[in-house]
């Protein structure tokens, strides 16, 4: 297993608040790893960091063992091309209908006829769940469900090496989230997708992710899900011993 | 980005044996070759020409979701080529091909489109002036209903409203009132020239300025500062569900984010519009000075000649109005934000574009009536 991205010591202020203090992070080949925290604890924050949108105050991004910050802008946009990004509240174009919001990345950086990309798009929707009569709707016209799915299709056009989702399942109710977390789960096997999930849901912890990692105290914590019930830090055993994540391994399949 | 995959080696390649034709699929079918990959299935399927075919050796290197998709599509009924088992998994995840159909725009005669269009723009015309007037009558009504508790008024709010439209808009205002008044004084001083009239220059940066430029620039500079952001800061929280999220607090929002700030463009436009005569003037006679050499002492002797508290009051009595224009309009299309963030722009646009519109038009209103009544 190789490493994708490293955070090496990164440091996040923001004016006199400190929000990350020396974080370090590896994200593995092939690995769903779902990164949790409490509220404000900036799993936002270093989720921008990694994706090339936050420069940190120390420490380093490496991509494929460069630093990211110190790429050229081009360069980082070829590496950022390769990544599909679902943003916390879909950050879907809300002037495109849904089908030219799957359409758009395909248009820009495929030289594949009009046809094939309506098509393929069609194709990315149904893949995520959506019923081919949401592809001429506008975003405002979605509900959160359907915005967080037209959100993946998005992510998914130009069949990215890394997924990274911003609390997917966080407008869901639960049968809607049950069913993104199997969409994730086969996502990652059918397509060998590595996936980076920011989440506050017991259930996709337990059902989806590989591994965890827990911003606690401005640092990080990582590990399987066994290694952070039996985590030496107080605060981490607290998270995960919490009635919810329990009722959720109870169930795990 | 085709300059991974050699030009001779062809993803898909067509090959007759003797009774059936052979399709050799190579290469990587991943998105960055998914250009190169249709053209090669278009083609194919031209020298296939809808004859049965069967999918001959061959290893397609790499296959993602656009690939696969693109597979399905030559495949439509055939089988499968030999494929590892997760391209076979990825091939069964996608779902079955199915054309995408754009709806069909419906087409009718250019005649018939043009004079729909009419109606349709009569009839919005027509809504949009009776959803004014209501508007206007709620906000009549709230404004009477204050007086019974007056803090409903939202002294702070007001404030804070007029630190913004009047406050902050003093140094432009200032600086347009004096270049449009040396403007005036300066072609009027070139004009009278000719006709030996050069000292009605006076006459004609004082007339013009109090009665009609000072108070039409503050307006139309009040209706792009003010009215855009009435109307962009309403929309705003109208779009994040603030002004519902008022609505269910059991407060109205026509009392708490409209009538503030219509009172306070009341007071603002009126005191800017003042302090534009004011400026105006001394512009005017920096001017006077440098292109006819009369001293400020002559300059203001001769403006208190020419100007009458009449002349002044034509000017002033206008701002009311038309700050009252700008502020229901501009909080008119704030509150009428609906869906996405196109709605805030074309609001926007809206409220700044009819305010001045409706102002220029008052204001050729208020020349008929006051030209009527002598003044």
């Amino acid at each position: 297993m190789s490493a994708l991205i490293e955070l090496k010591d990164v440091t996040n202020r923001f004016g006199a608040e400190t929000v990350h203090d020396g974080v370090n992070l590896t994200l593995n080949e092939n690995e769903t790893l779902g990164l949790v925290g409490g509220s404000g604890s900036g799993k936002s924050v270093l989720l921008r960091t990694m994706l090339g949108l936050n420069p940190p105050q120390q420490g380093k991004v490496l991509v494929d063992g460069t630093d990211l910050y110190a790429l050229s802008p081009e360069q980082r946009l070829s590496i950022q091309k390769q990544w599909g990004v679902l943003f916390q509240n879909g950050a879907l174009f809300s002037g495109l209908c849904v089908l030219d919001n799957v359409a758009l990345p395909l248009r820009e950086h495929t030289d594949l006829s009009e046809k094939t990309i309506g098509d393929l798009a069609l194709a990315k929707l149904q893949m995520v769940g959506l019923e081919p009569d949401t592809a001429e709707k506008y975003p405002s016209a979605l509900s959160g469900g359907m915005v967080t799915r037209a959100g993946v299709a998005r992510a998914m056009a130009l069949d990215p090496q890394i997924l990274f989702l911003d609390e997917p399942t966080g407008a869901l109710d639960p049968t809607a989230a049950a069913s993104l977390d199997e969409l994730m789960s086969s996502l990652h096997e059918t397509l060998k997708l590595t996936i980076v999930i920011i989440t506050h849901d017991p259930n996709t912890l337990v059902n989806v992710c590989d591994r965890i990692a827990m911003i606690v105290d401005k640092k990080v914590e990582s590990g399987t899900l066994d290694d952070m019930l039996a985590s030496k830090n107080q605060d981490v055993r607290a998270y995960f011993s919490g009635p919810r994540v329990k009722a959720a391994l109870k169930e795990r399949h | 980005m085709e300059k991974h995959h050699s030009p001779h080696k062809k993803f898909v390649e067509v090959k007759q044996a003797a009774d059936k034709a052979c399709v050799v699929l190579d290469g990587e079918w991943t998105v960055e070759h998914a250009g190169a990959v249709e053209r090669d299935i278009e083609q194919a399927a031209n020298e296939l020409d809808d004859r049965p075919f069967e999918i001959a050796s061959g290893q397609i290197e790499k296959l993602d979701t656009s690939g696969a998709f693109l597979l399905k599509k030559l495949l439509r009924k055939e089988e499968p080529p030999s494929l590892t088992d997760s391209q076979r998994a990825l091939l069964e995840f996608l779902p079955a091909f199915s054309e995408y159909s754009p709806h069909a725009k419906e087409t009718r005669p250019a005649y018939v489109v043009l004079f729909t269009r009419v109606g349709e723009m009569t009839f919005a015309a027509l809504d949009f002036l009776l959803a004014i007037f209501v508007f206007i009558g709620r906000i009549s009504f709230r404004f009477v209903r204050n007086f019974h508790d007056p803090h409903r008024f939202r002294l702070p709010s007001i404030v804070r409203h007029i630190e913004e439209t009047a406050l902050r808009a003093l140094p432009l205002i200032g600086l347009l009132a004096v270049l449009i008044s040396m403007v005036i004084t300066y072609q009027g001083a070139v004009q009278l020239r000719k006709f030996g009239a050069a000292t009605y220059t006076i006459d004609l940066t004082v007339i013009s300025l109090l009665r009609e430029m000072a108070v039409l620039i503050t307006a139309i500079m009040v209706a792009g500062r003010s009215g855009s952001a009435f109307a962009a800061e309403i929309g705003v929280m109208k779009l994040r569900e603030e002004v519902n999220a008022l609505r269910t607090m059991g407060l109205d929002p026509i009392e708490v984010l409209v009538v503030p700030r219509v009172i306070a463009l009341l007071i603002a436009l009126p005191v800017l519009t003042f302090l534009a005569d004011v400026i105006g003037l001394i512009g005017g006679g920096l001017m006077s000075l440098s292109l006819l050499n009369i001293s400020f002492h002559q300059y203001f002797n001769r403006v208190q000649d020419v100007a009458d508290v009449n002349m002044f009051l034509v000017g002033m009595i206008k701002a009311p109005v038309f700050a009252f224009v700008i502020a229901v309009i501009g909080c008119y299309q704030g509150l009428s934000v609906m869906g996405s963030a196109e709605s805030i722009g074309r609001r926007t646009t809206l409220a700044v574009v009819q305010a001045i519109f409706v102002v220029i038009m008052a204001d050729a209103l208020f020349s008929v009536v006051f030209s009527k009544a002598g003044l």
